[in-house]
């Protein structure tokens, strides 16, 4: 009875610690660093219109943190997305995207610790824009001061929020495939296809990819390469799989893409597939009955009556 | 005979009352109702920290004898971006390096190796190398496996954010990518001590 007594308080006590536990935990895992959102725009501006937009940083850290704003252009962005931007330096005697950007608060500042900022700010297209695409990021960085008097690297951390703005007018939003890779035989699936597509024009869109699988007989498939956003002079790498194991027979590929006029390019490919799981024992049965054939011909003979 | 009839008479009161009540719950039931539209946009956010080796001290070295700095800078983020994010490195110079005399004009040059192409250590400047990554670690930073592995290749950092490396897809929790510094100079480089800084960016990968 004593025993009994004392079991319930105990295992209050436990399930009070476990409850305190995961609590503690997750304050050592917090995070820290710099913080933006949204990450991305994209906007349509007539020429000689405004753009009101608005974005957050937050200082993670526990400790004040001094922070500036800064605009670059990129031009291109790699296959799997990620821009090149172009730097701080902006080109002379050409009005850019990175200028036309107007933020409501001063570029440097402080955050205080665990604090966050909306920043507002406002992309003023001038009158005599070019139509087209122009791209850019605002970016938050952390400012690190120089130790001067040591041999040392300070390493900054900064975020960026990436800008996509068509400026409508005379455009064009052509596209080609530049590559289609596929194999041409397989003993096997499932089968790998990709594609790399190229925006011909001056302004960008989003392009879906897909490859359409015709056999001679049966259904026909579609794989999905995925949805991309292609700006100009870049090439995007769409990728997808058929999860078949057990493709049988010839196939006529095809990869499509839609340019930013709805206009279909394609490239097409074709495909043999005999699958091992088949092919080896319709051999093997195959010889079976050619060698049973010249057994029985071999050791019996045909007596007419 | 009578008491049969009386409790014909109980059950049937009992019965309409109970249809009563039973009624007076349906209507409270009943009541006036309104819907509330609910919404809410969740928006993409990246963080980025520099969660060790935010400074590299070099120390003391003699020109023509590399050194390769045994703190590592650790990048992490942590982001909901769809498509993953990208690590772009900077320092504002094209040829020279972000490590500068003072308030001088002379500066240790930047490594030969670029981002594009980083190669294995050989001549002078100041170079960085991806030597390990939670995701993605790519070929082109070779096969080391410890901060100054022999295997490592390094690149000098350009003065605009170019893409170093690049996570796609869905991002789970914290995504570290750690990263190791190098240096060696002439013998013709003044003697004194050079600092700056170098910027690590990060940014969401496009649609």
């Amino acid at each position: 009875m004593f025993k009994k007594i004392w079991i319930f308080p105990v295992a209050l006590f436990a399930a009070g610690i476990l409850m305190i536990a995961p609590a503690k935990s997750q304050d050592s895992t917090a995070k820290t660093g710099i913080q933006i959102s949204p990450l991305s725009y994209e906007f349509e501006i007539k020429s000689g219109a405004t753009q009101a937009g608005k974005f957050t940083i937050k200082n993670l850290d526990g400790v004040p943190m001094d922070y500036a704003l800064e605009t670059e252009l990129f031009e291109t962005i790699s296959e799997e997305g990620a821009p090149s931007f172009k730097g701080v330096t902006r080109p002379t005697g050409v009005s850019t995207l990175a200028d036309w950007i107007k933020f409501s608060t001063p570029i440097t500042g402080t955050l205080e610790a665990y604090s966050s900022l909306e920043i507002n700010f406002t992309i003023e297209v001038p009158a005599n824009a070019e139509p087209g695409g122009h791209y850019a990021a605002i970016f938050a960085k952390q400012i690190k001061k120089d130790a001067e008097g040591k041999t040392q690297l300070g390493v900054s951390s900064r975020v960026g929020l990436i800008l996509l703005v068509s400026v409508p007018g005379q455009v064009t939003k052509g596209g080609e495939i530049t590559s289609f890779t596929h194999p041409s035989f397989v003993w096997k699936g499932p089968i790998d296809f990709s594609m790399k597509f190229r925006n011909t024009g001056t302004v960008h869109y989003e392009s879906i990819g897909t490859v359409n699988i015709d056999p001679i007989i049966g259904k026909s498939r579609t794989v999905n390469l995925g949805t991309h956003t292609v700006i100009p002079k870049s090439t995007r790498l769409y990728s997808g799989t058929w999860n078949n194991n057990y493709p049988f027979g010839y196939y006529k590929l095809t990869a499509e893409a839609k340019d930013g006029e709805g206009k279909t390019v394609m490239a097409t490919g074709v495909l043999w597939a005999i699958p091992l799981i088949i092919v080896i024992p319709v051999i093997l049965l195959a010889l079976l009955i050619w060698g049973i054939i010249i057994y029985v011909k071999q050791n019996y003979q045909v007596v007419r009556k | 005979m009578i008491r049969i009839f009386n409790g014909i008479l109980v059950s049937l009161a009992a019965l309409i009352s109970v249809y009563f009540v039973l009624s007076y719950v349906s209507f409270d039931t009943e009541a006036a109702t309104h819907d509330v539209a609910l919404s809410i946009n969740v928006q993409e956010y990246l963080a980025f920290d520099i969660t060790s080796g935010d400074t590299i001290a070099f120390g003391n070295f003699n020109p023509g004898t590399p050194i390769c700095s045994s703190t590592e800078s650790v990048a992490s983020v942590t982001t909901n971006a769809a498509n993953g994010y990208t690590l772009g490195l900077s320092d504002g110079s094209d040829t020279n390096s972000a490590l500068r005399k003072g308030a001088t004009s002379v500066y240790i040059a930047d490594y030969a190796g670029t981002i594009a192409e980083p190669t294995s250590w050989t001549g002078n400047g100041l170079g960085v190398g991806l030597w390990s990554a939670d995701t993605n670690k790519e070929a082109a930073w070779g096969t080391g496996t410890t901060v100054c592995d022999a295997n490592n290749k390094y690149a000098g950092i350009p003065s605009a954010a170019t893409t170093a490396h690049t996570v796609t897809g869905v991002v789970s929790g914290a995504n570290t990518s750690s990263w190791s510094w190098k240096v060696d100079a002439p013998n013709t480089q003044e003697t004194g001590s050079y600092s700056g800084n170098a910027t690590f960016t990060a940014t969401a990968v496009l649609l």
